[in-house]
């Protein structure tokens, strides 16, 4: 890996900035349609409201464009989710009194299985989609084998009401605050800090980052931390929005997350791309899943449809982007 | 060089403990284990194979501890228990039962996940003259011991009826599936079809599988909600799905429709809060986890050559607002299932492991 | 020259093929129904179905890619062969030919810029749905004939156990040894140099994926012959259980590095570890971290044993 990086892509911005471009386009298409295809589409308080219940996909997928910044690819983070839903409804105990300590454990949990990936990454040198998904597939087994497949404890009836409620009256939902919270930390620190800076250097070119002296394994370490935690904070937000805790819910979240970025201009290889084009990635996968749920498309042809939609959303960001740079 | 050196003699070190332990488990329950009976003998203990089809949501988590519990109430008529887990994988479930087969186990209680691929293995175990004891899934042929469930598609059709007439055989409904292509999943919808065929005046305006998940029920009945903010019913063939659709339209300040769902205490919770006055009502169709008790005292019949009924469809247990009152546990999780016949230690023991 | 490489490459395979022949010899001696021919049967049935996606799954990881379609292919495989609308051998050949176009349409994908994650996971959507489509719900009913011949046996050994493992021994000797594996290993090993060297590397990544296409749709026959059934989502534990495969085999996520035949005593100590398990008794969620632990550990011990110079290493 280091040997090639010296190949990495220079830290030039025009590309970065029209792929940023091509992301949004995608969603506001997609909002027009979604606007259009359903009478009253345009009321801010539904947009509001689908942005509110998706917020998980997005506050996870900002710890993946971190990682995914640093060369790395984070396969874990539904099986973090699913751990902190676990966590947070057996310290909870349905207790509102109980919330900040379980709050507190619950969002420790994902920082430590992110830790653990991140020192695996760069103690035994293991590819990151071997890595994570062997911490994720022990997590899973791990929380398999503690709960009995029957998660302990309950949600305090005071921290579900969080997930429906939200400023003004409730329009903005907290969920959606959170979401825009982290995603704002991410871009502050990312480009108004200097460890933000050293951060896209390592991910852009790891080889120059180092010869520089920059910690390039802290760096990658950091970036699987925040995954982690942010894994957490979708996981604890989706519990809340369930009402229960749930072994399985964040499984689709793991590739989810990725298409998101992807979606939104973040290479695979690393160093491209940003928490803002992830945003608009998100935003294309919800629109595009709210469109094909309210024209009442068979699941089936739903599933086809997004496989096929990721795939040409890619060709069409090649052709129009990322002319001649091969990205594999 | 020489960190290098001592990581790989660690990593090692590890990977010989791990097969050591593994091995020692095999062996020690090989100890313990089924020196098969002697021939020509009749035995008065048995050794049964349990295959666990799944542990992956709270109805499975129960169905399994109902076994348990069932177990230790036949104690003097049962040596051992070989139990397996198959994860709702058809192909680990052929490999599971082929394990107790090698085992020669004297009888079978599988919950097939796919009624197809079940019908070689059960006539795998019928070549070896073990028993097949089938709970809760019915399987593409007529070789097994016995079965004993609730039929889903009558489950889907109960549920379907019911919301019809309500509604008095009209009016917009949502349809809430589970996950899409299981054999569960299309038979209630397949016996829900078939009602609302029968009614022109009920149109489905919108349907989505939510994969029997709360959260995802939520989310795709919001977005429902607001294409189509005309409803009438939902027809709902989950409980958590049932408790996401509530919570929807609440969070949206639509007023409550009669929607279906099943015997979980989250729902009924939920809907004896609500009361009458809400416009709520609902109706609890599930299959009861104490099939399994049944399942086991039909198995035990058979090894002991006493008659037994070789199909045992069940009319479906159903929760009405008449029988809620009387149903709904206020005091335990919203993941209990209330068709059971744990006693009140075995389900604390089950939430508080 | 690609002698030398392919005995280091080789190599790298010995401890596991030592673990599997120890295994072999002492697990039989330890428990009881691990002797028994039916459990052999079970294993070999259960294990053709891996051994062939992972052998695909290799040749693709070989060359740099990654392959997340081919649990999609095997469960349209599956769905095919079920579908009474059609003859038995013509879904079959459908099942195959529906396999190798998937895989045609991957390497389009990826040779048009898209990352082989993204295409992959794309068409396993779109592959998934279509099956879903065809079949709602597991079952269908596949033709007498077709089945008698699938599950062909010389007890305990099923024929998709020999077909599966001459598929592999196929795809090691056509990397190992043809024009077309060299191209494989050099684009998986410097993709850059491999263009501009003027290899022909665009066919040699289509024909990859091609191969993986071909081989999960046969994987998809031997899940058939195991179920007796078409079910789209039957083949969806298989794309994580291959790549584990791949990595317990020592072919790097890098590509370029790594044996095909390797795959052969990686598929078998998966196989072994999860009969194992089940026959312990043990709670098969341990399976979850046993199998995390065997990977990492598998890895790192390759991570760490690989100070040979890296031309040295790399082979087919």
């Amino acid at each position: 890996m280091t040997e090639l990086s010296t190949v990495g892509p220079p830290l030039a911005r025009p590309k970065l900035d029209r792929s940023l471009l091509f992301g949004y386009a995608l969603a506001v298409v997609c909002f027009l349609v979604l606007g259009v295809s359903t009478p009253d589409g345009f009321a801010p308080d539904r947009l509001l409201g689908i942005l509110g219940s998706n917020a998980a996909l997005g506050i996870v997928a900002i710890g993946q464009t971190l990682v995914l910044l640093c060369r790395g690819l984070d396969m874990s983070v539904g099986f973090t989710m699913n751990l902190a839903a676990v966590v947070l409804s057996a310290t909870m105990a349905g207790q509102d009194a109980n919330t900040p300590a379980a709050l507190g454990l619950a969002l420790a949990a994902g920082a430590l299985v992110g830790l653990v990936n991140g020192l695996i990454v760069v103690w035994l040198r293991l590819p990151p989609l071997l890595a994570t998904l062997a911490v994720g597939t022990a997590v899973q087994g791990g929380y398999y084998v503690l709960t009995k497949g029957q998660p302990k404890g309950a949600i305090a009836p005071g921290f579900r009401e969080f997930a429906d409620g939200g400023a003004f009256g409730g329009t903005l939902r907290w969920g959606f605050l959170v979401w825009l919270a982290v995603w704002l930390l991410a871009a502050v620190l990312l480009y108004r800090t200097v460890p933000g800076r050293r951060f896209i250097v390592v991910g852009a070119n790891p080889r120059l980052a180092f010869l520089a002296g920059v910690g390039v394994r802290r760096h990658t370490v950091a970036a699987y931390v925040a995954s982690g935690l942010t894994a957490a904070i979708g996981g604890v937000y989706l519990t809340a929005f369930a009402g229960s805790a749930s072994l399985t819910a964040g499984a689709s979240y793991t590739l989810a997350s990725v298409a998101a970025a992807v979606i939104g201009g973040v290479a695979l290889t690393g160093g491209i791309g940003s928490p803002t084009g992830t945003f608009a990635g998100v935003l294309v996968l919800v629109f595009l899943q709210t469109i094909l749920t309210t024209w009442d498309v068979p699941a089936p042809v739903q599933q086809a449809t997004q496989g096929a939609v990721l795939i040409v959303m890619m060709l069409v960001t090649l052709r129009f982007v990322r002319r001649g740079r091969s990205d594999r | 060089m020489v960190g290098g050196r001592r990581r790989r003699l660690v990593l090692e070190l590890l990977a010989l403990a791990a097969v050591l332990l593994l091995a020692a488990c095999t062996s020690q329950s090989e100890e313990t284990g089924v020196a098969g009976p002697p021939a020509g003998e009749t035995k008065s203990t048995f050794v049964i194979g349990y295959d666990t089809y799944w542990l992956g949501n709270s109805w499975s988590v129960q169905l399994a501890a109902e076994f348990r519990a069932s177990v230790s109430r036949h104690g003097a008529q049962i040596e051992r228990v070989v139990y397996t887990q198959s994860d709702n994988d058809a192909q680990k479930q052929i490999s599971n039962v082929d394990s107790m087969i090698s085992r020669k186990v004297d009888a079978i209680i599988m919950t097939p996940v796919s009624p197809q691929a079940a019908v070689p293995i059960i006539k795998k175990a019928n070549a070896a003259r073990i028993p097949v004891i089938l709970l809760g899934a019915d399987a593409n042929t007529d070789t097994y011991t016995s079965l004993v469930t609730v039929d889903d598609t009558a489950i889907g059709r109960v549920g379907a009826q019911w919301l019809v007439d309500r509604l008095g055989g009209k009016g917009r409904i949502y349809v809430l599936d589970g996950v899409a292509g299981n054999p569960v999943n299309e038979q209630r919808r397949a016996g829900a079809r078939e009602v609302f065929a029968r009614y022109p005046g009920i149109r489905v305006v919108a349907s989505a599988a939510a994969n029997w998940d709360q959260a995802e029920a939520k989310r795709a009945v919001t977005s429902m909600l607001a294409a189509h903010p005309q409803v009438d019913g939902v027809w709902s063939q989950g409980g958590a799905m049932t408790l996401g659709a509530i919570e929807a339209f609440r969070a949206d300040g639509h007023p409550l429709v009669p929607m279906t769902g099943e015997g979980n205490n989250g729902l009924l919770k939920v809907w004896q809060q609500l009361g009458p006055e809400s416009g709520f009502d609902a109706i609890g169709v599930s299959k009861p986890t104490w099939l399994a008790d049944d399942a086991l005292k039909v198995t035990l019949r058979v090894l002991t050559g006493q008659p037994y009924q070789k199909n045992d469809r069940k009319e479906p247990p159903a929760v009405t607002a008449d029988n809620l009152p009387s149903l709904v546990q206020p005091d335990l999780p919203d993941d209990f299932w209330v068709d059971t016949r744990l006693d009140p230690a075995q389900i604390r023991s089950m939430f508080n492991g | 020259m690609i002698g030398t490489t392919t005995r280091t490459a080789l190599r790298a395979g010995i401890p596991l093929w030592l673990l599997v022949f120890i295994a072999l010899i002492v697990l039989p001696v330890l428990s009881e129904p691990f002797r028994s021919a039916n459990n052999a049967n079970s294993l070999m049935a259960s294990l053709a179905p891996l051994l062939l996606v992972s052998a695909g799954q290799a040749v693709v990881v070989l060359l740099g890619g990654i392959d997340l379609s081919v649990g999609g292919i095997v469960g349209l495989g599956t769905v095919l062969v079920a579908t009474p609308a059609v003859p038995g051998w013509v879904a079959a050949v459908l099942a195959l030919a529906v396999g190798v176009a998937a895989g045609l349409v991957n390497g389009l994908g990826v040779l048009a810029g898209v990352p082989a994650l993204v295409m992959t996971l794309g068409m396993s959507g779109v592959l998934g749905g279509i099956g879903l489509l065809v079949l709602a719900e597991p079952g269908g009913q596949v033709s007498r004939g077709l089945l008698a011949v699938l599950t062909l046996q010389a007890y305990p050994v099923p024929l998709a156990f020999v077909v599966a493992v001459a598929a592999l021994a196929v795809a090691w000797t056509a990397v190992s040894w043809t024009r077309w594996g060299r191209v494989v290993l050099a684009t998986g090993h410097d993709p850059v140099a491999a263009r501009r060297t003027g290899l022909p590397w665009r066919s040699a990544t289509l024909r990859a994926y091609a191969l993986s296409g071909l081989f999960s749709g046969m994987a998809g026959l031997a899940v058939v012959a195991r179920t007796y059934s078409g079910d789209s989502l039957s083949g969806g534990s298989l794309i994580l259980d291959s790549i584990t495969v791949v990595l317990i085999a020592g072919i790097a996520l890098t590509g370029g590095q790594g044996s095909v035949l390797t795959v052969l005593p990686a598929a078998a100590v998966l196989g072994l570890l999860q009969n194992l398990i089940v026959l312990s008794g043990l709670d098969s969620y341990y399976q979850y971290i046993v199998e995390a632990v065997v990977l990492v550990i598998a890895v790192a011990l390759y991570e760490a044993s690989g100070k040979r110079p890296a031309f040295l290493a790399r082979g087919g």
